[in-house]
């Protein structure tokens, strides 16, 4: 298999690369990639991250998302494919809305092509009021965009959901999102790229909870 | 299949989205639809008058030869100016862009780096006082259009069939050399025929220029007439070669350039040789680089050391040349010549010394050598 990025051929000949994960990314365009499998606390609810939004995650997505290729789909989440399956059985993954004329002019989804290869229920149930596009706003005119987001007419979430984004930075839109949704549903919320780091960690943390407390290692992950 | 703006062929790169086939060969510059039909960009016409031209000063007889012939020549066939170099060859193809630019027609300057572009723009501004010269690289896109464009060879995938003359300016530099989708993307912004600006034309060039394709015009003399200055080779192991190399930089006070190949052995040189004298760095990492170089040229004696990066395009009046680890394998026989190229380029100190040091026998060196004992054996 080649690398989707840069086109090199995949090899797994030595022995330590027989025990890494299958991938679509050669290991020197993932290098670039920094990984966080970050947990922590959003408006309340469970939320978790796989990387940080930096130089080769926002390559690769900034290829994917405004060069339009789609045969990236699957680089965000296959290495992880198993992994999320099992955290989020049994609920149905809602996808946060993109302005249409950015659907337009992709030709795609770009989030039903990114989470599709999880094989979970999958439901848009948002829409855009304004239907205008988050690209090149500031932080406060993407605060603003909040009440921009309502629920679809006759959507019917059920109960167990996961709100899946691409990337988090400033989480206005994720917490528009929140703000329509009924209330007493069980809500866990998903990125694949996170900005900006969160304050509050997972109530939920096992063994990774135990590390981080008084050694210090909560800071050297910031 | 064939992708219109890269001519990728190779179905590897091609990928069915929900739109229909689309080359990611090229996806930098953006999706292009394999089914749709491109249309030529769009510029406007040549404005009357922009044609004139002045030089600083007068071209040698054997430049005026050279020029003519490829004036001649330009919107006929493609043409390859093979000259050595500090041989002006900016100064060779103004006579064929204003022939072009009289008959209505659009000419274009691609370079492959980005830093000659803006320079390039300003000297043919000066040159053509009358037609709007325009700049467009990273950084200068907002005008994309005018009567003469100069720009680098990854912004030609504007300007689709849009060219009568396409001028390429060190097609074997990097990151042009070797590089399909640019070599493409050149391809099919010119609708008309090509020059190439060379020292050291690739196995491409010669290959096209044995079978007629590709129309040779040799200028083997730089304009004061003094030869290209031979490397000397010296082969030892690397301790002498640094006893070799700080006493030819302790016995001169010109300025001096000491070429490495990597990034990491340019700093180390550098640290190195400031245990002895003041010397800058230059690499691709630098973010100072501007400086350093601006500063280098301030003086009238210091030590630069660089890696490939300085290799073209740079004129230090009077520079000494010394590249270590010469048999290297990041030096390929063009770089060689081109980094040799950097010695006496002035009219003032038309000679210059060129030290090549190396661990072992290279056939690069001895072969970088001869090619420049050919072009100054056929100048004479």
């Amino acid at each position: 298999m080649r690398c989707l990025m840069c086109g090199e051929l995949i090899r797994r000949d030595s022995f330590t690369e027989l025990f890494q994960k299958e991938d679509v990314l050669c290991p020197n365009c993932r290098e670039k990639w920094k990984r966080i499998s970050r947990s922590f606390r959003f408006e309340g609810h469970d939320a978790f991250a796989l990387y940080a939004y930096d130089s080769g995650f926002s390559e690769c997505l900034l290829q994917y998302k405004e060069l339009c290729d789609e045969a990236l789909k699957p680089v965000f989440l296959y290495p992880d494919i198993g992994m999320l399956r099992r955290m989020y059985r049994g609920r149905t993954l809602l996808l946060l809305p993109s302005a249409p004329q950015d659907v337009e002019y992709r030709g795609f989804s770009h989030l039903r092509g990114i989470f599709e290869w999880l094989k979970l229920p999958v439901m848009e149930p948002f829409e855009k009021i304004s239907g205008r596009s988050q690209k090149n706003l500031g932080k406060e005119e993407r605060a603003a965009m909040r009440t921009d987001i309502r629920l679809k007419n006759g959507v019917r979430i059920p109960r167990r959901v996961v709100l899946a984004d691409d990337v988090i930075t400033t989480g206005s839109t994720m917490k528009g999102a929140l703000s329509v949704l009924p209330e007493g549903l069980d809500i866990r919320i998903f990125a694949c790229g996170l900005a900006e780091a969160p304050k509050e960690r997972a109530e939920t943390g096992g063994m990774m909870r135990f590390l981080h407390r008084g050694t210090g290692f909560r800071d050297s992950l910031k | 299949m064939k992708c219109p703006r890269c001519l990728n062929t190779d179905r590897r790169y091609f990928y069915k989205g929900s739109r229909g086939w689309y080359c990611r060969r090229c996806i930098s510059f953006g999706r292009i639809m394999l089914e749709e039909d491109s249309s030529p960009a769009v510029l406007s016409p040549v404005t009357s008058g922009s044609e004139e031209y002045v030089l600083k000063y007068p071209l040698t007889p054997y430049q005026k030869e050279v020029s003519h012939q490829c004036a001649l020549a330009a919107g006929e066939q493609d043409v390859l100016i093979n000259a050595v170099c500090g041989a002006g060859k900016t100064e060779l193809i103004l006579e064929s862009a204003a022939k072009m630019l009289a008959q209505k027609k659009k000419v274009c300057f691609a370079i492959p780096r980005r830093q000659v572009v803006l320079e390039l723009s300003a000297r043919l501004q000066a040159c053509f006082p009358n037609a709007a010269v325009t700049a467009v690289c990273g950084g200068h896109t907002d005008v994309t259009d005018g009567d003469l464009i100069v720009c680098t060879t990854h912004q030609l995938y504007r300007y689709y069939r849009a060219f009568d003359l396409l001028i390429l300016d060190e097609p074997d530099a990097f990151p042009f050399r070797g590089n399909p989708v640019l070599h493409g993307i050149a391809e099919t912004a010119c609708r008309g025929t090509k020059i190439y600006l060379t020292a050291t034309p690739d196995e491409t060039m010669r290959r096209k220029v044995k079978n007629g394709s590709l129309l040779e015009l040799k200028l083997n003399r730089r304009p004061h007439g003094h030869p290209v200055p031979e490397p000397r080779i010296i082969t030892a192991p690397s301790v002498i070669l640094l006893a070799v190399l700080l006493r030819w930089l302790k016995e001169r006070d010109t300025p001096r350039m000491v070429f490495v190949p990597t990034i990491r052995e340019a700093e180390l040189m550098a640290a190195f040789l400031r245990l002895f004298l003041p010397c800058g760095c230059v690499t691709s990492k630098k973010e100072n680089r501007d400086a350093v170089i601006a500063a280098f040229r301030r003086q009238k004696s210091g030590v630069l050391v660089a890696t490939t990066v300085m290799e073209r395009g740079v004129t230090v009046p009077g520079a000494d040349i010394c590249v270590f680890h010469a048999d290297h394998s990041v030096f390929d026989e063009a770089s060689l010549i081109q980094m040799a190229g950097r010695a006496g380029r002035t009219f003032k100190k038309p000679d210059g010394d060129v030290l090549f040091l190396q661990m072992s026998r290279s056939t690069l060196t001895d072969r970088c050598r001869r090619r420049i004992q050919e072009v100054n054996a056929c100048a004479v």
